[in-house]
C-alpha cells in the first residue's frame, strides 16, 4: 500500500471511531470493542480453515461453514452426556476436543471422496462440488429422524432448535464500567491458544514445513518425497478441527443451535474475513477475522440490520482497493 | 429494423416452431369438454413456467461464467433488482393502465432489465479487473449488499422522510423491507414467458456467434493473450456482464409476476448458487446444456415436491450435483451444442 | 544403475517421447542434450513419475512399478532437480535445505548440511532469508544444494546452467563433478552441450522425442551433426 493511501484509511478509521465515541460514549466504544474481539476470535478460527485449504489446493471450501455447524452439534451431544453425569465447568474441553477429532475425520473424508478425484480437473468443477457438499451436509443433517431409515436416523440432527447444555455458569465481571462475560473471555483465550498452536505447527514442525511447501509448489514438493495427498488431507483435518472448535465456542456462548443451516452465515463471514486478510495467508486470516468481528459488532450496535451489510461492504471496498486482501500478494490467476 | 429482419431471416425455422408450440400449448391449456380439466394442469404449467425462467437465468449466467470465463456468483442479486423494479412499476401503474396492461407489463420487464443491466455495468467496471475467485467473491458480496439494501429499505425511507424527501421516501416504502412486495399482478403466464425466454435465448445465442462472442471466447481462453492481441478485455467483459445482468433482471421480473409475492429472502445467495449449478451441470459454454439442466433439474425438484419427501429433496439434489461433477466434471454437454442451436453458417 | 527401455510419453495426441532407450551406469555422469522441445524434461519427469508413461524403467536391475506415486520415487534414491529454479519461495533457505532431507531420518543430516553449505558458501550467509528473495543464480544453487541434501544415489538435473552467468555455470559444473566423485551417479540434461560434454562420460542426443546419436562424450563431441547443431 502506498503511504498516503494508508493515511487515508487511517483517517477514515479514526473519524469513524471519533463519531462513534461522540454518539455512544467512550465506555460504549470499549464495550463493543470487547464484544467485537470475542466475535472476531470465532471468525478468525473459521477463517483459518478456509485460508489453509485455499492455500494448499486453491479451493474455496464452501462446506467449511457446515463443518463448523457439525462441530457445534457434536460438542452439544458430548456436552449433554457429560452434563448428564454432573460434569460441568472444564468439561467443555473434552467436548471440544472430541468434536474436533470427529469433525476432522468428516472433513478429511469429504476431501477424499469429493475433492481428491477432481484434483487435476478444472478448478471450477471442484468449486461446484464443494457447493454440492455444503448443500448435502445442511439438508442431510436437517432431516427429521422419523423420516429417515436406519441407520441414518441415529446420526441426523433434525430441523429443530437444540439447546446446548449449560456447561459453564456464566458470570459477568464489571471492569471500569465495561461488562465482560466469562464465557466470552473463554472464547477469546481458547481461540488465541489454538492460533498459537497452529502457528507452531505450521512454522516449526516437519508437517508444517511440508504444508507450506505443497502450497507453494505441489510438483516440487513431490520431488522432495513429500506425500502430497497425505499433507492435503492433514491440512483439511487441521482446518476442519479449528472450525469445529469455533462451533463449540459458539454453542457455549449462545446456548442453542438453531438448525443445521446455522453454519451458513458464520461461514460466509469467516470466508470474507479470510479474503479480507488475503486468502491463503494464515496471519491474514486471523487479522481479517478480528477486523470483521469488530466492525460487524460496531455496525450492528448502530442498527442490527447493518451487521451483514457492513461485512459485505467491507469486503467490496477492500477488494476494489486492495484486491489481494490486506496481507496477500497479488497474483494473476486463470480460472 | 434491419436487425429484426436479419433476426427473423436467421431464425425463421425457430419462429415457426415457436408459433406451433404456442398454438399446441393453447390447446393443452383449454379445459377439455369431457372432464372440464385442461390436459396441461395448472400445476404442470406452473412448473414449466418456473423452469423456463430458470432457463433464462442459466443461459444468461452462462454468458458470463461459461462464454467469457468470468466467475460470477451474484446472479441472484441482478434477479432481485429486476424483480423489485418491475413489480414496483406494475404495482404503481397497472391499476391505472386499463387495457394497456400487457404493454405496461412488458415495459416493466424491460425497465427492470435495464436497471439491472445498468447496475451490472456499474458493478462490472471496477470489479471485472479482478480475476477468478476474487471476482466470484465480490459479485457474491454485491448481490448480498443489494439484498441487504432491500431489507433495510424501511430505515432508508425513514431517514429520507426525516430530511423532507417525502415522495421518494414513499416510493422506497413500497419495497417493504423484510416483508417484501405482495399482491403482484399475475402476468407471467406460460405462453408469455415462453416467448420472452425464447427471444432471450436467441439474442444471446446470436451474440455468442458474433464478433463479440469471439472476443468473449478469446477472453475466456486466455485473458492476457487477448489483451496483447488488442482486444479491449475490460470493454467486452463489462459488456457480457451487463447483458447477462439485463436478462437476469428480466428473469426476475417474470418470476415476481409468477410468484405474486417477493421478499429479499427469495434472492439470497442460495439463488445465485442454484443458477450456478444449472450452468455447471449443463456444461459451461453450452447453451443447450444450460437449457437442459435448468429444465431437468427444476422439474426434478418441483415434482419431488409432490412425493411427500420434502426434506429429502435437497439431499438428493445435492447428491445429484456431487455425483454429476465427479462423473462428468465438464457438465452434461461439455461445450457442445445441439445442432439446431447453432446458426447454419457455423454448423 | 538406471535403465530406460522403450519409453513413450503422450501429451494428449502429441507423442513427446517415441520409445527411447538409454542407460546410466553406477558412478557415471551421463548427459542428455537436445534442442528446445526435444523431450529432455519430459524424460526426467517420466522417470520421476510426474507424468504417466509407457515403457520400462529399471533401477538397479529391478523394474520400477509404473503406478508408484512420485514421492515414493524419491525414496528409491533418486533426486530430481527440476527445470527453472523451482525452490520454495515462501520458505527460508534453511527450511528449503531441510525439506531436501524430508524423507531421511539418519543422523547425518546436520553433517550433510554443513557439507552442502561449504560447497555453496553463498547460501550459508543467507540461511534465514526467504527463498523467493534470492537472486536467480542463488536460487539455482539452492535447488542443486537441496537436491544434494536428498543424499541420493542418482541425481537427475534439468538444465542447471539455464540463464546463469558463465562464471556461475562453471562453479556449478565443478560442483557436479565433485558430487559425482563423492559417489553420486548423475544424469544431466543440458542445452549447453559444450560444458555438458566436457564433464560427462557418455552422452545421448535427443531430437523430437527420439535418440539419434549416442556414445562416449568424445565420440559425440566429434560427431559432425552434433558439431553443427549443438556446438556451433
Ligand atoms: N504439459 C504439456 N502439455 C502438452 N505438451 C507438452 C507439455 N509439456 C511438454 N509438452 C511438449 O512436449 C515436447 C517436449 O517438451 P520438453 O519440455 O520435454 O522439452 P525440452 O527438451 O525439455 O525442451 P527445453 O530445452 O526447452 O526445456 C514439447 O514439444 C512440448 O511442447
Ligand atoms: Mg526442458
Amino acid at each position: 500500500m502506498k503511504k498516503n493511501e494508508k493515511m487515508v484509511w487511517l483517517a477514515i478509521g479514526v473519524s469513524f471511531t471519533i463519531l462513534y465515541i461522540l454518539k455512544y460514549g467512550f465506555q460504549g466504544f470499549l464495550q463493543q470493542l470487547v464484544n467485537g474481539l470475542q466475535l472476531g476470535s470465532l471468525y478468525a478460527l473459521i477463517a483459518l480453515g478456509y485460508t489453509m485449504v485455499y492455500g494448499i489446493i486453491k479451493l474455496i471450501n464452501f462446506a467449511h461453514g457446515d463443518l463448523f455447524m457439525f462441530g457445534a452439534y457434536i460438542s452439544a451431544f458430548v456436552g449433554a452426556y457429560l452434563a448428564g453425569r454432573g460434569l460441568i465447568g472444564l468439561a467443555f474441553i473434552p467436548a471440544m476436543l472430541l468434536s474436533m477429532i470427529v469433525t476432522a475425520v468428516l472433513g478429511m473424508s469429504i476431501e477424499k471422496v469429493a475433492y481428491k478425484p477432481l484434483r487435476n480437473k478444472p478448478r471450477l468443477s471442484v468449486l461446484i462440488t464443494a457447493l454440492g457438499v455444503s448443500l448435502f451436509l445442511e439438508n442431510f443433517f436437517a432431516l427429521p429422524a422419523e423420516k429417515v431409515f436406519f441407520p441414518f436416523n441415529k446420526i441426523v440432527f433434525g430441523p429443530n432448535m437444540l439447546s446446548f447444555p449449560k456447561l459453564i455458569d456464566d458470570r459477568i465481571f464489571n471492569f471500569a464500567g465495561i461488562s465482560i462475560s466469562m464465557v466470552k473471555s473463554i472464547d477469546f483465550f481458547v481461540a488465541i491458544l489454538l492460533m498459537i498452536i497452529l502457528e507452531l505447527i505450521v512454522k516449526k514442525t516437519r508437517i508444517g514445513k511440508a504444508m507450506r511447501a505443497v502450497s507453494f509448489n505441489r510438483e516440487a514438493a513431490y520431488l522432495m518425497g513429500i506425500d502430497v495427498n497425505f499433507i492435503i488431507m492433514v491440512t483439511f483435518g487441521i482446518g476442519t478441527s479449528l472450525a469445529s472448535a469455533a462451533g463449540t465456542l459458539y454453542a457455549l456462548t449462545f446456548c442453542c443451535l438453531d438448525n443445521p443451516f446455522m453454519g451458513i452465515w458464520p461461514g460466509m463471514k469467516a470466508f470474507i474475513a479470510a479474503v479480507l486478510g488475503g486468502i491463503g495467508n494464515i496471519p491474514g486470516a486471523m487479522l481479517g477475522g478480528f477486523l470483521m468481528g469488530i466492525i460487524e459488532t460496531y455496525a450492528s450496535s448502530i442498527n442490527p440490520q447493518l451487521g451483514d451489510v457492513s461485512a459485505f461492504s467491507l469486503l467490496i471496498i477492500v477488494l476494489i482497493f486492495k484486491p489481494a486482501g490486506l496481507m496477500g500478494k497479488f497474483e494473476i490467476e486463470k480460472v | 429494423m434491419n436487425y429484426f429482419i436479419t433476426l427473423i431471416k436467421r431464425n425463421w425455422l425457430f419462429f415457426i416452431i415457436m408459433t406451433a408450440v404456442l398454438i399446441f400449448m393453447n390447446i393443452l391449456q383449454t379445459p377439455q369438454k369431457s372432464t372440464g380439466e385442461p390436459i396441461l394442469s395448472e400445476f404442470i404449467s406452473h412448473i414449466i413456467t418456473i423452469a423456463l425462467i430458470n432457463v433464462l437465468m442459466a443461459v444468461s449466467l452462462n454468458l458470463v461464467n461459461g462464454f467469457t470465463g468470468q466467475l460470477s456468483l451474484g446472479h441472484g442479486g441482478f434477479m432481485c433488482i429486476g424483480a423489485y423494479s418491475a413489480s414496483m412499476i406494475t404495482k404503481i401503474i397497472l391499476p391505472a393502465s386499463g387495457n394497456a396492461g400487457w404493454l405496461v407489463f412488458i415495459l416493466a420487464l424491460i425497465i427492470g432489465g435495464i436497471t439491472s443491466g445498468l447496475i451490472g455495468y456499474l458493478i462490472g467496471l471496477p470489479t471485472l479487473r479482478l480475476k477468478g475467485d476474487y471476482l466470484a467473491i465480490v459479485t457474491l458480496g454485491f448481490s448480498e449488499v443489494i439484498r441487504s439494501i432491500m431489507v433495510i429499505s424501511d430505515d432508508i425511507a425513514n431517514v429520507l422522510n426525516s430530511i423532507g424527501l417525502v415522495s421518494i421516501s414513499n416510493v422506497i416504502k413500497e419495497i417493504g423491507g423484510p416483508r417484501g412486495i405482495t399482491g403482484i399482478d399475475e402476468r407471467s403466464i406460460l405462453p408469455v414467458v415462453l416467448i420472452i425466454v425464447a427471444i432471450g435465448i436467441i439474442m444471446m445465442r446470436n451474440l455468442i456467434y458474433s464478433s463479440f462472442g469471439r472476443a468473449f471466447q478469446s477472453i475466456s481462453e486466455d485473458e492476457i493473450a487477448s489483451e496483447t492481441m488488442g482486444i479491449n478485455t475490460t470493454k467486452y467483459k463489462t459488456m457480457a456482464f451487463s447483458i447477462s445482468a439485463f436478462w437476469a433482471g428480466v428473469g426476475g421480473g417474470l418470476l415476481a409476476h409468477k410468484l405474486l409475492f417477493i421478499s429479499p429472502n427469495n434472492f439470497t445467495f442460495l439463488k445465485s448458487i442454484e443458477y450456478l449449478i444449472y450452468v455447471y451441470a449443463g456444461g459451461i459454454g453450452s447453451i443447450s446444456g444450460s437449457i437442459l439442466s435448468a429444465m431437468g433439474l427444476t422439474c426434478v425438484l418441483e415434482f419431488t415436491r409432490t412425493l411427500n419427501l420434502d426434506e429429502w429433496r435437497f439431499v438428493f439434489y445435492a447428491l445429484l450435483l456431487i455425483v454429476l461433477m465427479l462423473k462428468k466434471p465438464a457438465g452434461l454437454m461439455g461445450n457442445k451444442e445441439f445442432r439446431f442451436m447453432i446458426p447454419r453458417e457455423y454448423r | 544403475m538406471l535403465e530406460v527401455n522403450n519409453l513413450y510419453v503422450y501429451y494428449g495426441v502429441i507423442e513427446a517421447l517415441k520409445g527411447i532407450s538409454f542407460n546410466v551406469a553406477e558412478g557415471e555422469i551421463v548427459t542428455l542434450i537436445g534442442a528446445n522441445g526435444a523431450g529432455k524434461s519430459t524424460t526426467l519427469r517420466a522417470i520421476s513419475h510426474l507424468i504417466p508413461y509407457k515403457g520400462q524403467i529399471k533401477l538397479n536391475n529391478e523394474e520400477v512399478r509404473p503406478d508408484l506415486p512420485p514421492h515414493k520415487i524419491t525414496k528409491l534414491g533418486i533426486a530430481h532437480i527440476p527445470e527453472g529454479r523451482i525452490i520454495f519461495g515462501n520458505l527460508t533457505v534453511k527450511e528449503n535445505l531441510e525439506l531436501g532431507a524430508y524423507t531421511r531420518n539418519d543422523k547425518k543430516i546436520n553433517e550433510d548440511m554443513e557439507k552442502v553449505l561449504s560447497v555453496f558458501p553463498r547460501l550459508k550467509e543467507r540461511l534465514s532469508q526467504l527463498g523467493g528473495t534470492l537472486s536467480g543464480g542463488e536460487q539455482q544453487m539452492l535447488a542443486v544444494a537441496r537436491g544434494m541434501m536428498q543424499n541420493a544415489n542418482l541425481m537427475l538435473l534439468d538444465e542447471p546452467s539455464m540463464g546463469l552467468a558463465p562464471m556461475l555455470v562453471q562453479e556449478i559444473f565443478d560442483n557436479l563433478v565433485k558430487i559425482n566423485k563423492a559417489g553420486t551417479t548423475i544424469l544431466l540434461v543440458e542445452q549447453n552441450a559444450n560444458m555438458a560434454l566436457e564433464i560427462a562420460d557418455r552422452a545421448y542426443v535427443l531430437e523430437t522425442g527420439s535418440i539419434i546419436i549416442q556414445g562416449t562424450s568424445k565420440e559425440v563431441a566429434e560427431n559432425e551433426r552434433v558439431k553443427e547443431a549443438y556446438l556451433g
